[in-house]
């Protein structure tokens, strides 16, 4: 079942999905032929052309930021409909568990954040490769890479591949974590009897204080490596920031997860 | 004929209102049974907890002995009082859909129904009348084997030749081993085919009887009798 589960879950929003991302694609080569010209004086005696390809820039910029928005609020709105609204009528009385039909919802959620999240860095990695005439992987890895690990081994003495590795970890429990923020607060909001959008938007607000209060906690107890970073330790500071917010997302993340089961098993009410 | 649901001392509450108070009733295999009150008397909040999609306040509901869950999903049709099927989809998608997850879902059975209709496979579901997509929404929830159907207001908002299709789709439908329930306040148009009845007033049952043993006792229609139960 969760096989089937998770075929129809991709089918049901891969249209739009696709739609996004070659739209994605066709800013991402406008953009990247823009660039080109600029960067080669193309356009440096055409007014128009300049104001053209100034534009493109602008609108790529817009669009990449857009366009991900756009798919998260899909998302986010899809889950609602096919939950809690009248297309959970269909969702709830299918013959799985609730469990099955939650975690399936939130991990095709993730898997198309994650491919949307990885389409935008590869988009911007095309148009400076593109934009650039081909120079952008040559100085990339000719300099700036050599410069940031450099960098990062002198600053905090951990390897550049760990430091970026580690961002990357965090960025994509990040994507879950948000998910799983949204759908917390669905979960919450319609317990109540009306006005089940104020309370899912109340719920995650107060989710998001606590989340800054256990933040804030943390940062105190952890007072020691930040005295640490002063006085000239920076190794230490880097590693107690970089496994704290680790364990920090990691128990929010089997909270929240925690919360929107209970609540779909046990206290759904669908309106 | 055996027991389908057994229903015991079932409370739900909405804060501090009782939609439901200490119901109790049984349902045997066999039976075309009408749940039947005003508006707010409760109906669909039962038929929201034989389906799972509300949690009980107290009591005890149980399917064929089991609690309700997966298992009772699997012999249950259910038809609710609204759109719930995606709009974007064509009617193929969704018997596939249905196909997929329900078992007893016989493709076949509502290909013919569709037919007969001349509902094409290939139309969305967003392109049609309200009429169309009710009757195709039924053509779902009655080409399933299911053991029990349980029919939310099937009639409501559509005109009287629908009314006709839609009993008729009922009736021709079901396997008399199967029981159904079904909620209503039209009760002139579906009389015909009840043999027992609910009647549920503030959350409460307050008859529930074969539709036979009530002509002979009251001398008089269920229309007439739920006409005098629930005068304003």
């Amino acid at each position: 079942m969760l096989g089937k589960l998770f075929k129809y879950e991709f089918r049901h929003t891969a249209k739009t999905m696709f739609l996004t991302y070659a739209a994605l694609g066709l800013f991402t080569l406008m953009a990247s032929a823009a660039l080109y010209r600029m960067n080669r004086g193309l356009d440096s005696d055409k007014t128009f052309f300049t104001v053209l390809s100034t534009t493109m820039l602008i609108l790529y910029i817009i669009a990449i930021i857009a366009i991900y928005c756009v798919d998260f609020i899909y998302l986010i709105y899809q889950y609602y409909k096919t939950m809690y609204s009248a297309q959970g009528y269909l969702t709830h009385t299918l013959p799985v568990s609730p469990t099955a039909v939650f975690s399936v919802k939130i991990l095709a959620m993730f898997v198309w954040m994650f491919f949307s999240s990885m389409l935008s860095v590869l988009s911007v990695l095309i148009l400076l490769q593109i934009g650039s005439g081909g120079e952008f992987s040559h100085v990339f890895s000719d300099i700036v890479w050599s410069s940031f690990t450099q960098g990062v081994n002198d600053i905090f003495g951990i390897s550049g591949f760990y430091f970026l590795f580690s961002c990357a970890v965090e960025a994509i429990l990040g994507i879950l974590l948000y998910i799983l923020w949204i759908a917390a607060s669905m979960a919450v909001g319609q317990l109540a009897q009306k006005n089940r959008t104020v309370y899912s938007i109340l719920a995650g607000l107060a989710f998001y204080m606590i989340s800054q209060i256990v933040n804030t906690i943390f940062l105190a107890v952890s007072g020691y490596s930040l005295s640490a970073l002063l006085d000239g330790d920076a190794a230490s500071f880097m590693k107690t920031i970089l496994n704290g917010n680790l364990i920090i997302t990691a128990v929010s993340l089997v909270m929240l997860c925690g919360i929107c089961i209970y609540i779909n098993n046990r206290k759904l009410n669908l309106e | 004929m055996s027991t389908l649901v057994t229903c015991k001392e079932l409370t739900k509450s909405y804060g501090k209102n009782t939609a439901l108070n200490r119901v109790s009733f049984e349902i045997e295999s066999g039976h075309i049974i009408g749940l039947l009150g005003p508006n707010g008397s409760g109906k669909t909040t039962l038929i929201k907890l034989l389906n799972g999609l509300l949690t009980p306040t107290s009591g005890e509901l149980y399917v064929k002995k089991l609690p309700v869950g997966i298992e009772s999903k699997k012999i249950i049709s259910y038809l609710p009082d609204q759109t719930y099927l995606n709009m974007n989809s064509t009617v193929q998608e969704v018997l596939d859909y249905f196909g997929a997850f329900y078992a007893d879902f016989d493709k076949n059975r509502a290909l013919e129904m569709l037919n007969s209709l001349q509902i094409s496979p290939k139309d969305r579901l967003k392109s049609m009348s309200k009429g169309t997509k009710e009757k195709v929404q039924l053509i779902l929830v009655m080409s399933r084997r299911a053991e029990l159907y349980v029919l939310d207001e099937p009639i409501a908002g559509v005109d009287p030749a629908a009314r006709d299709y839609i009993l008729q789709t009922i009736l021709t439908n079901y396997d008399p081993e199967a029981s159904i329930l079904l909620s209503t306040h039209l009760i002139s148009d579906i009389e015909t085919i009840l043999d027992q009845v609910i009647f549920l007033k503030d959350g409460e049952i307050c008859l529930q009887a074969s539709v036979d043993d009530i002509r002979m006792q009251h001398q008089k229609s269920i229309d007439a009798l739920f006409r005098e139960v629930f005068k304003c």
